[in-house]
Parts: structure tokens; C-alpha cells; sequence
């Protein structure tokens, strides 16, 4: 009990070293004073009389007890004990005055009452009340004196000594009150100070008494809390409300922990406010404890950390993300079947990937910190390195080459390179990551494709060449085969015509008609032999493209068939812009006269036959056509008419081979041109044929 | 003295209806076949030097043994005979015969036609221009 109530004091005291030690003196004066005035109560009690009635009595317990008082005062630097000596003395007055002893002896006491009213006045910064409760000493002191003169009573050197007495504490409070005042100023200031410090921090304090349960919030606790200023009841249940139900325990496992082991307390908790915003705090504080080392009170600073847990928590995520990304381009790097070596500036090994060590068949401890130059460079491109390295050094991109290595089985290997220069923020070299992969084995298929396809090549060319051979040799046959048989013909039309000549007046009957029709058989199948001839000349015929103009040529082909025309009475009309055509000459010219021939033809017994013949640019084309007013022939066969042998007439009605528009259509495909007919029967037909344009005409 | 026509046929009808056609124009000349390759250049190789040289030489391309180009080149090379007129007369139209015949020396080249009457107006041509109005050079 003494130890608290000693506690409870020195919490009191005054800040400042000196003051304190002034004002101990002081103290030790008062408590002189309380001491001296309780024993000579005691006195008073034990032997009656021995000391003046207004010394002993009650009234000395009284004194005694406003001294104290003034002692508090003194020590708290506050107004608290100034304003108990006041009740106290208010009281006594109104008692002592209400009671039924003589004014004399109330008198003689007021002058020991109307002395703590002259120490309020000091405390309270008022030096009138001071010189009022001297004046009231004085005037009681001569009232005394006057009555106790009556009295009989001789104790004028007593009250002579009691003003004496009363003047000097009254000096020495006077003495002490800057001190007071100064300490009280200090006091604010410090107030003053540690407001400002946590209007900074936007720091709260709580002051938790954790005998009465009563919680003290000061500076900015209530608003970290979301409470409007003063809206906080003071209760823990209250706080533990605010305090998020997830953080709870933990909150109250951390204040146990510190109040059991008085250790200090700091834990973060989340708050959630009345409004539903959730707020993350950090308090800070101390269990303090009393005499008996339980903890009393607890004290402590509380801030809003908010902003900065939730940096922490983007920290933490970008970290983890960071962590997980790092995590998967390991597992890329382990995994992938492309070797990964990164070097330093000095070319020696900083990392190496399983895939590297199943290309090269060293393991990543033997290489790394190592130049692997004897290790994987093949001996023919060792020699080389040191440029290469400069290459690597001083090259902005990927260098991308293909090498002879060498695996640790000592095996030749060839490996795909990927060489690309690692470089910090101004540019300095650091060393490279090379991309390896082992590309030996599709080396040797390349190779054996490259064998196969040239094995492939030759085989094409010498089964083009047997065809050529072959088809030379079918062309000779077909020739020879052509060719010889004109020469029976020649027997047979020759003998019968000169049995005709000269047997004629021995043949009768209709001997005469089939010596011509002999002759007939042999005049067409001559025909057919130099059609066929021709036909196989086509092809036979080397191909020689040229530009043609083409009106020249059309011109001269209707020339020579003038008598052709005349004799059919057939009109040409030729209207052909300039236009030059990449074309056989021979083989054009061939294909104008058999479409001329066939549309003359085709033209007999129509009245006033008609053939024109017109072209015109198409693109890179051009575009020729010869049309008649002849006989014309139904679309359905428009294919069929350019095919060999293919005729649509029986052969008295139209004579001719079946080979001339083959010809045509041959000669004209030739050379990379088309041709087509159109017509309608009765309509007349027109032959078109497109024809590759000579590329310099209209530059 | 008459020169003779020398005619190097294989082809029997050919060779008898070349004859008959020149017999009908009542040629003054003899007629001189050789029916291959070899028997033409025995005649010629054969050729005594005051023997008057042929008017002209009918060749047939396509022959036994040795063929007519052959021929030709060996008649060009001739000591006495190398500047005689040689027509060709053939059934052969190839590019390929015409070009060789005419770079090997010969004078003409013409086609045998499958008409009968067509190939005797051919033998009166070669008649008229290489008998009547060409100037042969002297041996």
C-alpha cells in the first residue's frame, strides 16, 4: 500500500533535475513542519496543558493535514492540492465558527487557516493574496492579543514567534514559485510537444488502467479507430470490436504475452471500421507494473499502416510473381532440349543446362568456371576463337554459326550456334548466353537427302534421255513408215495410169472407172501420208520462237492462196491492228493456212462466201481469229474438231485427212498459245487463237 | 558423144516408172542405173576418163548398203566426176535430208510425187533445165 501510494508519487514528480531538487527542499521543510505539528498534537493529548489549546487538538490534526496538502501541491506542480487545502480550510471555518467556543480562540486558530489560503494564492500566481493573508495574520495577531490580554492568557511571544513563522514560509513559497510556474510551463511544453509529435505521425495513444478497465485515448487514436473524436467509451470490449475478428486472437495473445513478461508490446493488427473500411495498425506500448510487479497500467502509441502494408503486400506480390516467373524460365531452361551456357566477360562458364550437358556431355559442375575451349571446341576451331570472341564482344544482335564440337567421349559433333552478347544499361560487354543445339544427326540425313536427290536427278535425266531416244525413235519409225509407203503408191497410181493410157481402147464396161477410182484411193491416201508428215514435222521441228508482226504474215498466207479463193469466189477481209507475236514462223504460218483451207471448205455452195480475219492486243496475249459464213458445225463437237483423224463430214461430201486443225492446235500449243471455235450450224464458224505477245510491242 | 543420165534407184517401180517417164519424152541419152549405195559408187569409181561424163546424176537418198548422201559425198570427191549436177529426187521431205543434200554439193532436190502425172511433168522439168539449157562444166 505504502509502496503504491510512494509509486503514485514519484510519477508525480517534477521533470527538471534542479527544480527538483529545489523544491525537495521545500518538501523537507513542510514535512518538518507536519511532523512538529503532529507531535505537539500528541503532546497535547498525552498532558493536558502542556502546550496552548490552539496548538493541541483537533485543530493540530487539522493543520497537520492542510500542510500535507501543500505538499502535494508542491510536488505535482499542480493546482490539486492548492484547491484540497481550500475545501479543507472553508470547512474548519464555517465549523470552528459554527461552534460553541469564544471568538478568541476561533480567532487565534484562523491565523493557522488563513496561512494555506496564502499558499493557494502563491500557487495560483496571485502575490495579493499572499500580502492579504499577512495583513490577516497581523490583524487576528492584535485581535488575539487583546483578547488573551482579557484572558488572561500569556501567550503574546507565542503569537509574536507564529507571525514570525508565517511570514517566513511565506518568503520561502514566494521564493519557490517561479520554479513552480517554470515546471508548469514545461509540463505544456512537453504536452505541447508530444501533440505535435503525433499530429506528425498521425500517432494515437491509449492509456489503458487496467485496475478500474479504463482505456484513454489520446491524439489520433479515435480516427485510425473511424471514430468521431470522443465517441470511444473507454472499454476494451469496445476496441476489441473495431479490431478485425480474423486478428483477435492474435492481438490478445500478443497484450497477454506482454503483461505476463511485462515485455514490451508491439503487434499489427487489422481494424475494421464502423464505416467497413479495413485499416491496418500497428500498436506499440509497455505494461507498467506496480510495487507488487503485476502490471497496472499499460501505455502505448498506435499508428495507421495502411499504406504501408498494402506497399508490402504489392511488394510481396510482385516478389512472388517475380519468384514464380523465375521459377517457370528455370524449369524452361532445365527442360528444353536447347543447350543454354552463359558466360562472363572473361568467357568463363557461369551456367550451363542439362540440355548442354547432354549435348556436350560434360555436367555443369565440371564446367562451371571454366574457358571451354579444350573441353567442346573442336582443335579446327579452336584457332578461331579468339576472333570469335571479338565478334561476340563487339556485336550488337544474335550471331547465329555452325561449328565442329567436340563431346566429352571425344565424338565430333556439329552444333547450331546462337551466340548473343549480354550487355548492362551503358553498354558494357558481360559475358554472352550461347543457344545450342546438336545438329549432327540432321547433318548426315541432309547429306543423304542431298545423295538421294541427286541419285533422283540422274535417274530423271536418264529416263528423260531414253524417252527422248525412244521418242526419236518412234518419230524415225512413223516417218520411215509414212514414207515408205508412198513409194507402193507411187507403183500403184503410176501403173494405173499408164494402163489407162495406154489400154484405154481395150478397157469397156466400168474398167475405166475403177482405174479411177484406183487412182482416187491412192491420191487420198498420198494426201493422208503428207498430212501425217507434216503433222509429225511439228513436233519434229527444233523450236525457234521469234517476234512476228503479224498482218505480214496473214497477208502473205492469203496471198498464196489466191487462186484457192478466187476459184471458191470467197471475199477476204483482213483487219488486224500493228501487233507483234512470239511464235513460229513456219508452224504459224501452217496453222493460217490450214484455217484458211478448212474455211474455204466449209464455205462451198454458200452464196457469197466471206472469211475475215482480225485480231487485236489482249494483255500479254493476242488475239487472232478467222471467220467464215460457211456451214458452221454444232458446239457440242468444238473439242472433238482439233483431235487427229476427227472429221464431221463424210469424205465425198467434204473431203480432207482429219489432221489439218490437229496440226493447227499442235503448232499453236507449242508455243504456250490456245485455240478454240464457236459456232452454231448453218451460222458460219470462227477459229481463235491466243497467242503470247511479243513483250517489247507498245513499250 | 551423148551424155548419159545416170539414175541410182532401188525401189524397182520407181526406177521402172522414172524409165518409162523419160522414155516417153524420147531422150536421146542412155540411161545408166545403179540399184544401191555401192553399185553407184563402183560405176563411178569405175568411170573411165574418156568416157564422157553423165548430163546429170538422179539420186535416190534412201539406198541399200551405202545411202545416197554417201554417194554424193564420194561423187563431189570425184577426180573427174566431182562437178557434176546431182538432183536429188526422193520421198524423203526431212529438213535434216534437204539441208545435208544441198551442203554435200548437190543441185537440186526435189520430191517424188505420188502422182504419176505429176512425176512425169517432174522428169520433163528436169529434162528441159538440166539437158536442154544448163551449161554442164567440162571435165
Amino acid at each position: 500500500m505504502l509502496q503504491r501510494f510512494l509509486a503514485w508519487l514519484n510519477a508525480l514528480a517534477i521533470a527538471d533535475p534542479i527544480e527538483r531538487a529545489q523544491g525537495r527542499i521545500l518538501q523537507w521543510l513542510l514535512l518538518g513542519l507536519i511532523v512538529a505539528r503532529l507531535g505537539l498534537t500528541l503532546l497535547d493529548a498525552l498532558v493536558p496543558s502542556a502546550v496552548p489549546t490552539f496548538v493541541g487538538g483537533p485543530q493540530g490534526l487539522f493543520f497537520a493535514a492542510i500542510l500535507f496538502c501543500i505538499l502535494l501541491t508542491l510536488r505535482s506542480g499542480r493546482l490539486r492540492g492548492a484547491a484540497s487545502a481550500t475545501v479543507v480550510l472553508a470547512y474548519l471555518v464555517i465549523t470552528r465558527a459554527l461552534s460553541s467556543e469564544g471568538i478568541v480562540t476561533s480567532g487565534i486558530t484562523a491565523i493557522g487557516y488563513i496561512i494555506p489560503l496564502a499558499i493557494a494564492g502563491l500557487m495560483l500566481s496571485r502575490l495579493i493574496l499572499v500580502l492579504v493573508a499577512t495583513v490577516c495574520v497581523a490583524t487576528v495577531s492584535a485581535i488575539t492579543l487583546t483578547s488573551s490580554a482579557e484572558a488572561g492568557q500569556p501567550d503574546s511571544v507565542i503569537i509574536i514567534v507564529f507571525t514570525i513563522y508565517v511570514t517566513l514560509i511565506a518568503l520561502l513559497l514566494e521564493r519557490y514559485r517561479d520554479t513552480w510556474e517554470r515546471s508548469i510551463d514545461m509540463a505544456r511544453a512537453n504536452e505541447e510537444r508530444l501533440r505535435l509529435a503525433l499530429d506528425a505521425g498521425a500517432l494515437g495513444t491509449w492509456d489503458w488502467d487496467l485496475r478500474s478497465g479504463a482505456i484513454i485515448w489520446g491524439g489520433h487514436h479515435a480516427r485510425i479507430m473511424g471514430l468521431p473524436e470522443g465517441a470511444f467509451d473507454g472499454r476494451f470490449e469496445s476496441f476489441s470490436k473495431l479490431v478485425h475478428p480474423d486478428d483477435l486472437p492474435g492481438l490478445n495473445a500478443a497484450v497477454e504475452a506482454a503483461r505476463l513478461q511485462l515485455t514490451p508490446f508491439a503487434h499489427e493488427y487489422r481494424v475494421t471500421r464502423p464505416n467497413g473500411d479495413v485499416r491496418w495498425a500497428s500498436g506499440k506500448g509497455r505494461f507498467i507494473a506496480d510495487r507488487t510487479g503485476e502490471a497496472a497500467r499499460m501505455l502505448g502509441v498506435i499508428a495507421d499502416i495502411s499504406a504501408r502494408k498494402s506497399f508490402e503486400e504489392q511488394l510481396k506480390a510482385a516478389i512472388a510473381e517475380r519468384d514464380a516467373l523465375l521459377a517457370r524460365l528455370q524449369l524452361v531452361l532445365d527442360r528444353t532440349p536447347i543447350g543454354a551456357i552463359i558466360s562472363d566477360q572473361d568467357f568463363l562458364v557461369t551456367y550451363w543446362n542439362p540440355a548442354a550437358e547432354t549435348i556436350f556431355g560434360w555436367g555443369a559442375a565440371e564446367m562451371l568456371g571454366r574457358q571451354p575451349d579444350d573441353m567442346i571446341i573442336a582443335p579446327a576451331v579452336r584457332a578461331r576463337l579468339p576472333r570469335i570472341r571479338t565478334q561476340i564482344a563487339a556485336s550488337a544482335a544474335t550471331l547465329f554459326a555452325e561449328t565442329e564440337n567436340l563431346r566429352k567421349d571425344g565424338q565430333v559433333i556439329v552444333c547450331a550456334w546462337a551466340n548473343t552478347p549480354l550487355r548492362d544499361t551503358d553498354g558494357t560487354f558481360l559475358g554472352f548466353l550461347a543457344m545450342v543445339q546438336d545438329v549432327t544427326e540432321r547433318h548426315r540425313r541432309e547429306a543423304h537427302i542431298n545423295e538421294l536427290n541427286a541419285e533422283l536427278e540422274q535417274r530423271v535425266a536418264a529416263r528423260t534421255a531414253e524417252l527422248a531416244t525412244k521418242n526419236r525413235e518412234l518419230e524415225v519409225f512413223a516417218y520411215s513408215v509414212s514414207h515408205d509407203l508412198k513409194a507402193p503408191l507411187r507403183g500403184i497410181d503410176g501403173y494405173s495410169r499408164l494402163l489407162q493410157e495406154d489400154f484405154a481402147g481395150r478397157l469397156d464396161g466400168d474398167g475405166p472407172y475403177y482405174i479411177e477410182m484406183i487412182r482416187a484411193a491412192a491420191a487420198s491416201m498420198g494426201e493422208l501420208i503428207d498430212d501425217l508428215l507434216a503433222y509429225s514435222r511439228v513436233e519434229r521441228r527444233a523450236l525457234r520462237v521469234t517476234g512476228l508482226a503479224l498482218r505480214p504474215l496473214v497477208e502473205l498466207v492469203v496471198a498464196e492462196h489466191g487462186d484457192l479463193l478466187n476459184e471458191a469466189g470467197v471475199q477476204v477481209t483482213i483487219d488486224l491492228p500493228e501487233l507483234s507475236v512470239l511464235a513460229e514462223e513456219e508452224g504459224l504460218a501452217q496453222s493460217l493456212r490450214n484455217l484458211i483451207e478448212n474455211a474455204v471448205k466449209f464455205s462451198r455452195g454458200v452464196t457469197a462466201p466471206q472469211i475475215d480475219i482480225g485480231g487485236e492486243a489482249q494483255g500479254d496475249t493476242c488475239l487472232l481469229w478467222v471467220r467464215d459464213n460457211g456451214i458452221g458445225f454444232a458446239m457440242e463437237y468444238h473439242d472433238r474438231i482439233f483431235d487427229l483423224f476427227q472429221r464431221l463430214h463424210r469424205a465425198e461430201e467434204y473431203p480432207g485427212t482429219g489432221i489439218g486443225l490437229a496440226i493447227v492446235r499442235k503448232a499453236v500449243e507449242r508455243i504456250g498459245g490456245t485455240v478454240w471455235a464457236e459456232s452454231a450450224p448453218g451460222a458460219g464458224a470462227t477459229f481463235f487463237l491466243r497467242l503470247p505477245r511479243e513483250p517489247s510491242e507498245g513499250l | 558423144m551423148i551424155r548419159p543420165i545416170v539414175l541410182i534407184e532401188d525401189n524397182p517401180m520407181d526406177l521402172d516408172l522414172t524409165r518409162r517417164a523419160f522414155v516417153r519424152r524420147r531422150l536421146a541419152n542412155p540411161l545408166l542405173v545403179a540399184r544401191d549405195g555401192a553399185e553407184a559408187i563402183a560405176m563411178f569409181d569405175g568411170w573411165q576418163s574418156d568416157q564422157p561424163p553423165p548430163a546429170i546424176v538422179l539420186l535416190d537418198l534412201k539406198l541399200p548398203k551405202a545411202d545416197g548422201l554417201d554417194v554424193l559425198r564420194h561423187l563431189r570427191a570425184h577426180a573427174h566426176l566431182g562437178t557434176v549436177p546431182v538432183v536429188v529426187l526422193t520421198t524423203s521431205t526431212e529438213d535434216q535430208d534437204v539441208q545435208t543434200a544441198y551442203r554435200l554439193g548437190a543441185n537440186s532436190y526435189i520430191v517424188k510425187p505420188v502422182d504419176f502425172d505429176k512425176f512425169v511433168t517432174v522428169v520433163d522439168q528436169i529434162d528441159l533445165y538440166w539437158l536442154v539449157l544448163n551449161h554442164p562444166a567440162q571435165p
